[in-house]
């Protein structure tokens, strides 16, 4: 959308070339800036009442373009801002031409600071306010630069009551609402909000029913028989993510019915475990570990909203559960917790952590995760105890259990990793019985850290049937089911290829875990009954249908304006070498900055820190390469270019081969010097890639064609090759 | 669309090999650039009218 955005606009003004004259440019400037200050806020609105759901793009009444029309439609209309700011700073780079440079400069500079604010911003005004203030930005801005024109001031001081009249009304009494989110379903009245850099995290009514992720329907009537009181208030993390905030008052006896849980089931087989939950998230996992009773439990939980709505608003429901003597409550990154953790646990528990918060997207499936990775897995396996448990579950799908497997396969790898000879003695799969009746189901998988005795096989196999649970698989016990032959099988490799999804194990160099459907299941209507396949369906269609957006309107807007305009006007068309070395740029470009976005995501722990890394470091030494190269005198460009591009083209291998090795030997240390390698190790690439602009200036062959005299081939091209760093922020273009 | 493809990339065949499509792109983008300037060189053009002389540093 940024760089459809900025295209459309660098092709309105090549047509329009008496647009960019020094003389007019500076009022269109300012007007511009007041259409975009009043845009932003307007378009925002009109964004968050279009029902575009993702899930409903494909169901089972077949493929949706309805759905498909409203994200085409979503897609335009939010190119419009980029438009604008396209506009703006091509024309502004035309007006004050003899300062391109550091006005340049300037431009990635406060880009990379807006990369900061939004950060901060999202954490203390929220989502809809951010945006807000981004209207407000530039409705200053506007009136600073028509601070002399006669009629138009008025009307950007009337864009700056209107933008700061929304953010403050909206600030002292929230009315913009998200009616519509991504699951297709509108939202039950929210007891509690907050929204930060991770993600807008709810809090509902609690509901009176015992909450159980996987429980046998054996023991649920036993709970339900037995009485009790077992209100819970769901907690969603971006609408989707869902974990419950337990009622607890203190009395471990009165929520023991926890340990009936299959994801809980690793307590059976532990006495007083020292203990690590990872994605606590309301707790549940938490007090299971205390009613088993573990003397220490140690909680990593990624986003701060989730611990401060337990430990603030919902403290008295939950028990003052996270200030406890016996809980130590860390807000960090699990993975990079674990890395860097002293200590050894007798029990390792992640019960269906997953990312569905991650990108904001909820296309999980396309998102990185650092936890299910096999490098995570051998660390996992350097921090239990010499009898330590790693209990992880995961949804279980009878017909095809593919989750579960590539659970096992990960795990197994990260294993052997670490030196176990044969993993397959270290693991035991339990499934909930009765889920082989229903469309899904639950599996908990233990890896132990010493291979399991038969003493110990027996006694989870006695456990499992007084729970009415199924193991599917244990060391010396017949195999049972696809995942049992799957871990039994001689060759792994030879099962994993024949296997119609992707259960490979999940490595850090693509540590897609949940991306489980390979494209040429895409159309297999039996996936799609099931949710887990689904959502991974789901978001490979939503990406298949960007790209033909994008295709389509790319041509529509961009291509085929060109080709006509330029044949009509009698221009010289830019040559096939010209069109493919701007476009290798653009390319080559994405493909460097989304693996390196998502890279430092795996070793950041999240992905609005690599965002906000990653633009930040290109956009900061971006700025200081475009200062430096702008001092080159004209006839050095070409030389000083065929230096530069052979420099850019080692680093970049370089970056390819090296970087996963430096980032892996460097995720044990605190997130504030990871985020100075993760700057560190983007800085040269930034710096040399300032220069990208250099040769369309220095070029004469192709400078100096019609093409790119409209506005500048440096202002036009160079929109294109920089937008998607300056404009992946809210703040970008109030800064730019 | 350059986006959409690097995230369809990646998730198929790795950070690494998507990477060294980067490298490989990039280092054609640097044959088309010399390939362009001994062409130029070749047959010069004028530059005159182009406000591009304006945004080259003096």
């Amino acid at each position: 959308m940024a760089l459809m955005g900025s295209a459309v606009a660098g092709v309105v003004l090549y047509f329009f070339p008496a647009l960019t004259r020094p003389e007019r440019t500076r009022r269109l400037v300012g007007r511009a800036a007041v259409v975009l200050a009043i845009a932003v806020p307007v378009i925002f609105l009109i964004y968050l009442n279009i029902p575009f759901h993702p899930v409903m793009m494909n169901r089972e009444e077949g493929f949706s373009f309805a759905q498909l029309g409203y994200l085409a439609f979503i897609y335009i209309l939010l190119s419009i801002p980029f438009f604008l700011s396209g506009a703006i700073v091509s024309l502004t780079l035309a007006g004050w031409s003899q300062e391109a440079g550091r006005i340049y400069w300037s431009d990635l500079t406060g880009a990379a600071i807006g990369c900061l604010v939004s950060i901060a911003a999202l954490q203390y005004l929220g989502g809809v306010n951010a945006l807000l203030a981004v209207g407000v930005i530039m409705a200053i801005g506007a009136t600073a630069l028509l601070y002399r024109s006669q009629g138009w001031i008025w009307l950007s001081l009337v864009a700056l009551l209107f933008t700061g009249g929304l953010l403050a009304s909206n600030l002292a009494n929230p009315w913009i609402n998200i009616v519509v989110n991504k699951t297709g379903g509108e939202e039950p009245p929210i007891l509690y909000e907050k929204w930060n850099v991770h993600s807008r995290v709810t809090v509902y009514e609690p509901d009176v029913f015992p909450f159980f992720w996987g429980v046998s329907d054996k023991l649920w009537e036993q709970t339900i028989a037995e009485g009790g009181s077992w209100p819970h208030a769901l907690l969603l993390i971006d609408a989707v993510a869902g974990t419950p905030i337990q009622s607890f008052d203190g009395d471990l006896s009165a929520v023991d019915f926890l340990q009936r849980d299959l994801t809980s089931f690793a307590y059976q087989l532990r006495e007083q475990p020292n203990t690590l939950v990872i994605g606590p998230g309301g707790g549940r996992d938490v007090l299971a570990a205390l009613t088993s009773g573990a003397p220490h439990v140690t909680a990593v939980e990624v986003n701060p909203a989730v611990i401060n709505a337990v430990r603030g608003p919902f403290a008295e429901f939950a028990g003052n559960l996270y200030s406890r003597p016996d809980v130590e409550a860390v807000v960090a990154d699990a993975r990079g917790f674990v890395e860097r953790s002293q200590d050894q646990y007798d029990i390792i528990q992640a019960s269906l952590i997953d990312t569905w918060a991650a990108g904001g997207s909820g296309a999980f499936a396309l998102s990185e995760n650092s936890l299910y990775t096999k490098e995570a897995f051998t660390g996992y396996f350097n921090h239990l105890s010499d009898h330590g448990l790693l209990t992880v579950s995961r949804w279980y799908l009878p017909d095809r259990p593919a989750e579960t497997m590539r659970l096992v396969a990960t795990g197994m790898a990260g294993w052997e990793d670490a030196g176990v000879e044969n993993p397959r003695q270290n693991v035991v799969v339990i499934i909930k019985d009765d889920a082989r009746a229903q469309t899904e189901g639950l599996s908990t998988t233990l890896f132990s850290k010493q291979p399991f005795t038969p003493d110990e096989v027996a006694r989870i196999q006695e456990i499992a049937e007084s729970m009415d649970y199924t193991v599917i698989y244990g060391p010396g016990l017949a195999p049972f089911e696809e995942v049992g032959e799957f871990i039994a099988a001689a060759d792994h490799e030879a099962f994993i290829d024949a296997y119609p999804l992707d259960i490979s194990p999940a490595t850090d160099n693509r540590p897609f875990f949940f991306n489980l459907v390979l494209l040429g299941g895409l159309l297999d209507p039996s996936l799609s009954g099931s949710g887990v396949y689904r959502t991974s369906m789901e978001a490979i269609y939503v990406l298949l249908a960007v790209i033909a957006i994008s295709a389509v309107l790319s041509l529509l807007f961009v291509l085929v304006p060109l080709w006509v305009g330029t044949r009509r006007r009698g221009l010289e068309r830019p040559t096939t070498m010209t069109l493919a070395y701007f476009g290798a740029l653009g390319l080559g470009f994405m493909l460097v900055e989304i693996p390196t976005m998502q890279k430092l995501t795996v070793y950041l722990g999240q992905p609005v820190y690599s965002l906000a890394v990653v633009l930040f470091s290109l956009l900061l030494f971006s700025g200081l390469g475009s200062l430096w190269s702008g001092r080159w005198a004209n006839n050095r460009v070409v030389g000083n270019m065929r230096i530069v591009f052979p420099v850019l083209v080692v680093l970049l291998l370089l970056h390819a081969l090296a970087s996963t090795f430096i980032l892996s030997r460097t995720l044990e240390l605190s997130l504030v010097w990871r985020l100075v390698v993760a700057v560190g190790l983007l800085s040269v690439l930034g710096f040399l890639w300032a220069f990208r602009s250099r040769p369309a200036s220095g070029w004469k062959a192709v400078a100096t064609r019609p093409l790119f005299r409209g506005c500048g081939a440096s202002t036009v091209f160079s929109q294109l090759w920089d937008r998607p760093w300056r404009q992946r922020c809210p703040f970008m273009s109030a800064f730019a | 669309m350059g986006s959409a493809l690097a995230t369809t990339l990646s998730i198929h065949v790795g950070f690494r090999l998507t990477l060294l499509a980067a490298t490989l792109v990039y280092a054609v983008a640097a044959v088309l650039f010399s390939r362009a300037v001994a062409s130029a060189e070749d047959s010069p053009v004028e530059p005159t009218g182009s406000n591009l002389s304006e945004l080259q540093p003096t």
